[in-house]
């Protein structure tokens, strides 16, 4: 079969991507837990003025970037949402701590919060341990328990309250926290146990209300960093690692849900 | 091997293979005897599905079959319960997602039926439907076999859309391919590596049966 | 009786022809490029003048109007009463490579007649054209002949009233072209069936006892007896032969 795209055009496509500028400095290539979608790009914006570092996000579930990260994905820094993914990479001997009191624990960077999550136009009563007891309530979106931090502290806080087997037949799973904000926020489920980073997003805090998850009813949400092993700028990680654990950046982190670790 | 899914794989396939087959087949022979200027734009409304990404395909979904929307409220009250998160739901996102697979092939088929064939049948009396059955049809049948079986695998292989719309319940909405993408998000590789197996498997087995069934005696070409 | 009025452009063609074909078999005789197709295809029904822009056709059979343009009147072929019951047999056969030849022939039936009269009415047209040995047989195994007498066959059964021909005999000889010829015209005329047969070959006019129209370039050139447009044909071609 013949292509009806002119040849031209495709050399000048062609053309077109071999005159992209080449970057003089290597960007800091961040792997980052999709919890701080909505947190850390300020962030790294900030940092590059502070010290002329440039750093880009990628922004994924913590799984699929270990997977990724296993594989050999060019990454120099994992931010995680839980301790259990880095720790699995610093076993396999791809990353590290190093730099640190003790090099083969992650670095925990800041404290995740679960929250109950419903629309403000739901027809059930807001947010609260009873919206959980109430027999309206049809469908509850969760992530995915068996990998998603806050999917496992969900669950941990249903069984904490003697409810999870009861509403396991109501419980949808989405893949990941902003998913599960999706199968509420487009009205498919009533409620979802997400993160409080995800419920101050613009959007979910405009059209809904949250109610935090009382701290004792599931094992904190530690979110953990490792250096990637083969990274090649290891004094620019350390300066960003430095940078997310000072005092003004930890404040920035609990304006957006996320608790800071001093 | 979750059997379940397996099941439930199997039977989500049929159901849009049939489904998409009944409104393909009508669809493609509107598209190519029609002569509105409208069909150009139907024509690219229904091949839109390959340009999104099937997770944003199964977000538009999610939203507009949701409760939200007058579409999804009518269907509740229609159905009795929301599409969401249901197994009609799945088979409404499939049917969506995999129209261009039926669509495409039927499309090409019925375009290379010689123009004089279907003046003659007009001109013998054949209404639509009968030119579509008795003539474009059977002239087509590989263009036919092809939209099936691409429908049927693409269902099979479906990720995005269930992942978005399903919720990932057990006998509802857990397909294999979401069974087997959890094994290998939780590092579980010797049983990703089954069920990858069961899913290539049974695909080649259903593709040999059929196509050799289609294989005209003496083959292809004679 | 055939009454049209026809302007119609396909492209720098330019189709012109307002004429009343009274007589059961009018032959359309002219050179290939003289619109002659076009005219059928109107006729037929297959084509339509679009009812914007310039086109317009008006098309009557035995009073009925089956194309009146400027109102969007344009009655789809087919053998039924509420259709126009033409029968129209192009140049290639347009068989259906994946019927027999009876089922080809079967095709333009009504559904809902009996399964023996349908049977009846295949093998009589067959038999009518000369096929009758080929009710088994594929399209793909036909000569080019063959074809055209099956497809004259499946354009017979339905029992138009009227009948388009498009050099329908390019593939057969002379004499069996004669002979089927000549067997047409007395069923045709038996079971009044107008016939328009359009042709380049001379000999095809003048075999029929004939009202020839001559077209040329798009336009009517002339319309009468056999003898005597072919004879002002004839006095024409001579002219030109005589200046050059």
């Amino acid at each position: 079969m013949r292509s009806r795209m002119p040849k031209r055009f495709l050399v000048a496509l062609l053309g077109m991507a071999l005159l992209v500028p080449a970057n003089a400095q290597t960007p800091l290539r961040v792997a980052a837990a999709a919890d701080l979608e909505p947190v850390l790009p300020p962030i790294l914006d900030e940092f590059r003025q502070a010290t002329g570092i440039r750093a880009e996000a990628t922004f994924q579930a913590s799984a699929v970037l270990t997977t990724q990260i296993q594989n050999g994905a060019p990454f120099d820094l994992f931010l995680s949402a839980d301790l259990g993914y880095p720790k699995r990479l610093i076993d396999a001997g791809l990353a590290d701590a190093a730099g640190t009191a003790d090099s083969s624990t992650p670095i925990i960077y800041a404290r995740g919060t679960l929250v109950l999550w419903a629309r403000k136009d739901s027809h059930l009563p807001p947010p609260s341990l009873d919206l959980l007891r109430s027999s309206g309530l049809k469908r509850l979106a969760i992530a995915n328990p068996e990998r998603a931090p806050y999917g496992r502290a969900a669950v941990a806080a249903l069984t904490s309250l003697n409810l999870y087997d009861a509403l396991k037949p109501r419980l949808v799973t989405a893949e990941n926290i902003s998913q599960a904000a999706q199968f509420v926020d487009s009205g498919n489920a009533d409620a979802g146990l997400i993160s409080l980073t995800s419920a101050l997003t613009p959007r979910l805090a405009s059209s809904g209300a949250y109610f935090v998850v009382p701290r004792d009813l599931y094992p904190p949400i530690e979110q953990g960093a490792v250096i990637v092993s083969n990274t090649t700028q290891r004094a620019a990680v350390h300066k960003l690692l430095d940078y997310l654990l000072s005092a003004p950046v930890q404040t920035q982190l609990a304006k957006t849900g996320l608790t800071p670790v001093h | 091997m979750d059997w379940q899914a397996f099941a439930l794989s199997l039977k989500l396939a049929t159901v849009t293979t049939a489904i998409l087959l009944a409104v393909a087949v009508p669809l493609a022979a509107l598209l190519v005897l029609g002569r509105s200027r409208w069909l150009a734009a139907l024509e690219a409304l229904a091949a839109l599905p390959l340009v999104l990404p099937p997770t944003v395909l199964g977000f538009f979904l999610l939203v507009l079959l949701g409760p939200r929307t007058a579409v999804g409220r009518g269907i509740t009250s229609l159905l009795g319960h929301p599409l969401a998160f249901s197994f009609s739901g799945l088979v409404v996102g499939s049917v969506i997602y995999s129209l261009p697979f039926a669509v495409q092939p039927l499309v090409a088929g019925f375009a290379v039926v010689e123009p004089a064939l279907v003046d003659a049948a007009r001109l013998l009396g054949a209404n639509p439907a009968r030119l579509v059955l008795s003539l474009l049809v059977p002239l087509a049948r590989r263009s036919l076999l092809a939209a099936a079986v691409l429908s049927f695998l693409h269902t099979m292989g479906e990720f995005g859309v269930v992942l978005m719309l399903g919720g990932d319940i057990p006998g509802a909405t857990r397909t294999l391919s979401i069974v087997l993408y959890n094994q290998v998000e939780n590092f579980d590789y010797a049983a990703a590596n089954r069920t990858a197996a069961a899913l290539l498997g049974m695909s080649v087995v259903a593709l040999a049966a059929i196509y050799l069934g289609s294989r005209p005696k003496g083959g292809r070409r004679a | 009786m055939l009454e049209l009025a026809i302007d119609a452009r396909r492209g720098s063609f330019h189709l012109q022809v307002e004429c009343r074909f009274a007589s059961d078999w009018t032959v359309i005789f002219g050179p290939s490029g003289a619109g002659k197709t076009t005219l059928l295809r109107l006729l037929a029904g297959l084509d339509a003048p679009s009812r914007k822009g310039p086109d317009r056709a008006r098309i009557a059979f035995d009073n009925r109007l089956l194309t009146d343009s400027p109102v969007g009147l344009a009655l789809k072929p087919g053998p039924r009463p509420w259709e126009r019951k033409t029968s129209f047999v192009t140049q290639q056969p347009a068989l259906f490579p994946h019927l027999t030849v009876a089922a080809n022939v079967a095709y333009g039936l009504p559904w809902l007649g009996g399964e023996t009269e349908s049977k009846q009415a295949v093998e009589a047209a067959l038999e009518l054209v000369g096929a009758s040995s080929l009710i088994d047989r594929r399209p793909r195994d036909l000569s080019g002949g063959e074809a055209q007498r099956v497809a004259l066959a499946r354009a017979l059964a339905p029992q138009p009233r009227l009948l388009l021909l498009d050099e329908p005999f390019s593939a057969l000889d002379g004499s069996a072209s004669d002979a089927l010829l000549a067997r047409l015209q007395i069923w045709l005329t038996e079971h009044r069936v107008q016939t328009v047969l359009a042709t380049h070959d001379a000999t095809d006019a003048l075999a029929t006892s004939a009202e020839v129209a001559l077209l040329r370039e798009g336009c009517l050139a002339a319309l009468g007896s056999a003898a005597e447009v072919l004879v002002s044909e004839r006095r024409r071609l001579l002219g030109r032969l005589g200046k050059g």
